[in-house]
This record gives structure tokens, C-alpha cells and sequence, in this order.
């Protein structure tokens, strides 16, 4: 006789509200400029 | 431990039918490793899972969920008393086999999550199977 247990793992569910769920864009100007000499 | 896999349609039940842990009758039903559910296993009678047999009843166990709201995290769980059956070898057959946990809603027949225990596990005559959270009881958080 064997007891087997299966354990589970909770799920995190989330909602997404508009824009304000989407991280800023970094700014990254200074790749993207040419450097000046 | 077996992960949470969510079916696709149960974010659509929930805006458009409420679908409810607190009203619904829910149970877990064992299915083989030959019937894979995936996201689009919306319903329970789209689906094959095992049959009555060997102390396993066709459908699965019945569970009493739970909600709970603490600052904006909703925590649905099951009260005490896990899931669990024992094998027996009242038929030609000894025991009974599954290698994936659907849990689903009796009332609508919808399917809202499901989970794989990596392989096929024989839960052989006088063998108990118990299903449990890493969590006490929490099935998912919504936040």
C-alpha cells in the first residue's frame, strides 16, 4: 500500500489594465546618437 | 509538483457568464496520459477522463472551494479534506491509472484549469491518492 500525494503548484493569474500595465520604454539615447569627435 | 495550466475560455467566463467559485460545484477529475488536455479543453464533455473503475468514479471529486480577498489579491483555494481515493480491485482491471488533474465546474460543464503529473501513475488497489497544494489549498491568486 502506498500513499502517493501530488502537490500542485498555485497559478497567478493577473489582469492587464490598459496602458498603465505596460512599463515605460527606457531611454536609451545615447546608443542610438553618433558620436561626435 | 505539477504545475497550473490555465484553459483558455475561463477569462472569457468570467466576464461574460461570472464564473463563480463561491456559487459553482466544482470537482478534480483524473484523465490518461492518451486524452492530454490544453488551453482549448474548454468543456468537461469535450474532454475524455477516466471512467468508474477501481475506486475512481467517473467525473472525479467533488470539492468545496474557497475565496478570499486581502488588499486586492483574490485567493481561491478548496476548505479541508483534499481529494483523495483509494485503488481497489473490485473489477478485472486492479487500480487505475491517470497522469493529469482537470479541475472543472458540474453546473455549465466548463474546465478552468488542469495539471500534469509528468507521467502516468498506477494508484494500484489499497494505494491512496491525495491532492494537495504547495500553497494549504491555494489553487490560483488573482491579482
Amino acid at each position: 500500500m502506498v500513499d502517493h500525494t501530488i502537490k500542485i503548484e498555485p497559478g497567478k493569474l493577473g489582469l492587464v489594465l490598459g496602458s498603465s500595465a505596460r512599463p515605460p520604454v527606457p531611454k536609451d539615447d545615447a546608443k542610438d546618437k553618433p558620436q561626435v569627435k | 509538483m505539477a504545475a497550473f495550466n490555465k484553459i483558455n475560455n475561463a477569462v472569457n467566463l468570467w466576464v461574460t457568464t461570472g464564473l463563480s467559485f463561491s456559487t459553482g460545484t466544482w470537482k478534480a477529475a483524473l484523465v490518461s496520459s492518451a486524452n492530454a488536455p490544453s488551453g482549448t479543453t474548454s468543456s468537461y464533455g469535450g474532454m475524455t477522463s477516466l471512467a468508474t473503475s477501481n475506486g475512481y468514479t467517473a467525473g472525479g471529486a467533488a470539492i468545496t472551494m474557497t475565496t478570499s480577498n486581502i488588499t486586492g489579491t483574490e485567493t481561491v483555494g478548496w476548505s479541508a479534506g483534499s481529494p483523495t481515493w483509494t485503488g481497489t480491485s473490485a473489477n478485472s482491471s486492479a487500480g487505475f491509472t491517470f497522469q493529469y488533474i482537470v479541475f472543472w465546474e458540474t453546473t455549465t460543464s466548463n474546465n478552468f484549469c488542469w495539471f500534469d503529473n509528468g507521467a502516468g501513475l498506477t494508484i494500484s488497489p489499497g494505494d491512496t491518492l491525495t491532492l494537495s497544494s504547495t500553497a494549504a489549498g491555494v489553487l490560483f491568486t488573482l491579482a
